[in-house]
């Protein structure tokens, strides 16, 4: 009788733990769970951010609470799907299963190939793009722009050679999605519990030469953190999106948010929302921002 | 006596009051000189005050823009610019932050509400752009210092003068740009409130422009000014003290106008003296002219009375010609009737001569027969009888005159057939023996009013007929042809004759009295005069006169025709 119970009981967490939640689940419950990262301007870690406020939209859009759930780059898919996921030289590799913390991830996760395998994304909510940066005193020098994106990305990965760079595996600053990885530059591996912003203070206080990549929103704050510090060399991929990531078994809720989405781009409150917390991105993306 | 007496009190007030203006006038020279003396002490120190301000505003200003100047967003440009970063990766953003930093800058200095700096702008070492705030013109920056000190440059233009704040940028002892700002300094120096700004200028290397709107302005009509310098060398504030009399109320103007007023009132009693002469003579005059008037206002109604006398005397004298024109015309109506019974007379004799005749020759007859004896019975009878008609004719002859000669009182109803045949009776004698003959054509109307009056009508227009008739020597029957009949309410009689007419010449003046072309003996010019009164007056009639032209038993005729219209009830 006893492990009848347990066995009932082990059954019904499992499902809660493992299954993600969908559209009327999640209005059922009465809240809205963000899972988030702290990253950028997107996820501040102080309880605001541009993504913090879009969800918050979103959930009163939806007439429920709204609640936060911590995250870390390690655990976000696990936290959203209910297994771990990795880029596995461009290919995904499912780790452990862990249980279900939250509906959404949202905190400038960009959209990537092997990303879309193990979540769907939302609408792109936001551009970006990875720049290398240097220190100041790095004896690489910053590219003229060219007119053309695919030239000055080839222009910048030249200065690579024999280069000591900083990268951080599956998230966008991994240096296999831009082909870096076969590139002559010397890779190295940003720790997994540092922020990404950290990455910044450590080719600083690196004693070699050493350069990093920085996506655009993170670039903006850096420049302006270590002014005269770091300097941007040049572009390393082209125009990237960024979206909100749901479960796979959660259609409805990505419907219901791409139909909020755009309802706050076309009345113009999502373009205030950009402008409160990233002022000077419209002068970099602006066709993305007024399409 | 009195008059002269008022006259000297007159002018004595009025030296009083004069020599009470001038002791006001010395007073008020006086006391405004030691007020004009502190008013320019008061007005330096003013000049010292606001100078004070002015040098305040500029150094608060050279320390905020230095304050800017030294922006994060600023210095992360000019880094990222110097590291070779291209705007299009990264060096944009620094831009971006310093545009908002210069909003920010400008929305939060402000006196009162009016912004401190109308415009900031970031430049570079070769002086390009590279953010500002709007695009208000800017001026070329005057800077060959090689020093960081923040300075107030001031650029004048055509009419206008500007001030700036220029703050050179250097990093590393090298000059990379300068930050300049443009003081708003017509909304500061409103906001300030500055008393007289009218009267303080801005001196910039020798031209003067008003403090009020920065204007340029000419020195040269300033006769007296003040000067202190604000910004080392470059600009001076002044304090016109030329027109600083104008300020006092006490000023050389009221002295002047005391002086005016003086010698208005100086001339001002003189005039009242003249005028109090002047009235002196007009009320004299004015009391002859009174006692003219009552003289004028007697003599008045003496001739009034007068006139009222002579008044009654002429109705008097009216009523009295009107009665003596009544007594005349009764004389002359009685004249007229006495004419007429003089033709009366004639007619008798006429009409008594036949009867008469008679009357002798049947007497001597009978006589004659009596003394030859062969008067009968039957003769006498025969010769008395034709003796007593004789008699009774003339008799009857009598009784018609009578009748005529009867005066009617009162109207009477008559048949004006009858008054025709009367009036016939009375003539017919003189008819037959001047050989006329009447051709009577008359209705049997009856009339009221008097017949007498209507008889004597016809006999005195027959007589003028039978008087002009008379005249004619020709051989033609002699006529008198009389119509009478009725047309409404109208008698219309019409009495001609064919006598050849009256002539022209006096056919207008036969109806006037004593107007007569018969000779002495017949005519009396009282006839036709009373025929027309009587017709006129008294039977409220009309009748004219003309000559006409008529056919009377296939022969033509000439002669006078008096038409009469007479109303049937008078």
């Amino acid at each position: 009788m006893c492990r009848r119970i347990l066995f009932i009981f082990i059954l019904f967490f499992s499902f809660v733990f493992m299954q993600a939640r969908d559209l009327p689940e999640v209005v059922a419950s009465g809240e809205l769970r963000h899972i988030g990262v702290p990253y950028a301007n997107f996820v501040t870690g102080f309880g605001d951010g541009l993504d913090v406020e879009l969800m918050q939209g979103f959930a009163k859009e939806l007439g429920v609470k709204y609640v936060y759930v911590k995250s870390s780059w390690g655990n976000i898919f696990g936290d959203l799907t209910g297994q771990n996921a990795i880029n596995d030289k461009s290919n995904v590799r499912l780790l452990s299963k862990v249980p279900v913390k939250g509906d959404v991830i949202a905190n400038g996760l960009t959209i990537i190939d092997w990303r879309k395998k193990v979540v769907n994304f939302s609408h792109p909510t936001f551009p970006s793009s990875v720049w290398l940066i240097a220190k100041s005193s790095s004896k690489l020098t910053p590219i003229i722009p060219s007119g053309s994106i695919e030239q000055d990305i080839k222009n910048t990965k030249m200065k690579l050679k024999k280069i000591n760079l900083l990268t951080r595996p599956n998230t966008c600053l991994d240096a296999s999605l831009y082909s870096l990885d076969k590139s002559e530059a010397n890779i190295f591996f940003h720790p997994k519990n540092r922020k990404v912003i950290e990455m910044v203070p450590a080719i600083l206080n690196n004693k070699d030469e050493q350069v990093t990549l920085l996506d655009v929103p993170d670039a903006l704050i850096a420049l302006e953190k270590w002014s005269g510090e770091i300097k941007v060399i040049g572009p390393i991929s082209d125009i990237q999106e960024m979206g909100v990531a749901f479960p796979k078994d959660s259609p409805k809720l990505l419907k219901a948010f791409n139909e909020y989405f755009e309802k706050i781009r076309k009345n113009g409150e999502y373009n205030k929302l950009v402008k409160k917390y990233y002022p000077s991105v419209f002068e970099y993306f602006d066709s993305f921002f007024h399409k | 006596m009195a008059r002269n007496k008022k006259n000297i009190a007159l002018l004595i007030a009025g030296l009083l009051v004069i020599g009470y203006t001038v002791f006001l006038v010395y007073l008020t020279y006086n006391g405004q000189n030691k007020l004009a003396h502190s008013k320019k002490n008061e007005q330096k120190l003013k000049l010292q005050n606001y100078a004070s301000t002015l040098k305040y505003l500029f150094d608060t200003s050279k320390s905020e823009i230095s304050n800017l100047s030294e922006h994060k967003s600023i210095e992360t440009y000019f880094s990222n610019r110097a590291l070779g970063m291209s705007m299009k990766y990264g060096l944009k953003s620094s831009i971006i932050k310093i545009n908002n930093k210069f909003k920010d800058f400008y929305e939060k200095r402000k006196i009162n509400k009016a912004p401190i700096y109308s415009n900031i702008v970031l430049l570079d070492s070769k002086l390009n752009i590279v953010a500002k705030l709007n695009s208000r013109v800017f001026p070329p920056v005057n800077h060959k210092k090689n020093s960081a000190k923040v300075y107030i440059q001031s650029y004048q233009t055509k009419d206008t003068l500007e001030l700036f704040v220029v703050k050179p940028l250097y990093h590393k002892e090298i000059n990379i740009g300068f930050l300049i700002s443009q003081l708003n300094m017509r909304g500061i120096l409103k906001e300030l409130s500055v008393q007289n700004i009218e009267k303080l200028y801005l001196e910039n290397s020798g031209t003067v422009f008003s403090l009020t709107n920065l204007n340029k302005s000419q020195k040269q009509s300033f006769k007296e000014y003040e000067k202190v310098q604000i910004e080392e060398n470059t600009l001076h504030l002044l304090y016109d003290m030329s027109d600083k009399e104008q300020e006092l109320f006490t000023s050389r103007k009221f002295v002047n106008a005391l002086i005016i007023l003086t010698i208005f009132l100086f001339f001002g009693i003189m005039y009242l003296v003249r005028i109090s002469n002047k009235n002196i003579k007009l009320r004299t005059q004015i009391n002859l002219t009174k006692d003219l008037n009552k003289e004028l206002e007697s003599k008045v109604e003496e001739k009034t009375k007068e006139l009222q006398e002579l008044n009654t005397y002429l109705q008097e004298r009216v009523e009295y010609e009107v009665k003596k024109n009544k007594e005349n015309e009764r004389i002359l109506h009685h004249q007229s009737k006495m004419a007429t019974m003089g033709e009366m007379i004639g007619n008798i004799a006429h009409q008594w001569r036949q009867p008469l005749s008679t009357i002798s020759t049947l007497a001597s007859g009978t006589k004659i027969q009596k003394e030859f004896g062969i008067l009968t019975e039957k003769q006498i009878e025969e010769n008395m009888n034709n003796i007593v008609d004789s008699v009774n004719y003339l008799s009857q002859t009598i009784d018609d005159f009578r009748d005529f000669f009867k005066t009617n009182k009162e109207m009477e109803k008559f048949y004006i057939k009858n008054a025709y045949e009367k009036t016939n009776k009375l003539l017919n004698a003189r008819f037959k023996n001047k050989n006329i003959r009447i051709v009577p054509n008359i209705q049997d109307i009856e009339i009221l009013g008097f017949k007498n009056e209507i008889i004597q009508v016809f006999l005195n227009i027959f007589n003028n007929s039978l008087d002009a008739l008379e005249e004619i020597k020709e051989e033609y029957p002699k006529l008198i042809l009389v119509d009478i009949w009725r047309e409404n309410e109208i008698i219309l009689i019409n009495i001609k004759d064919n006598a050849k007419g009256i002539p022209k010449n006096i056919i207008g003046k036969i109806f006037e009295s004593n107007f007569t072309t018969k000779d002495g003996s017949k005519g009396t010019g009282i006839g036709l005069y009373m025929t027309k009164e009587i017709i006129r007056d008294h039977l409220k009639g009309d009748i004219k006169v003309s000559n006409e032209k008529f056919k009377f038993e296939d022969r033509e005729y000439m002669g006078a025709s008096f038409e009469i219209y007479l109303p049937i009830n008078n």
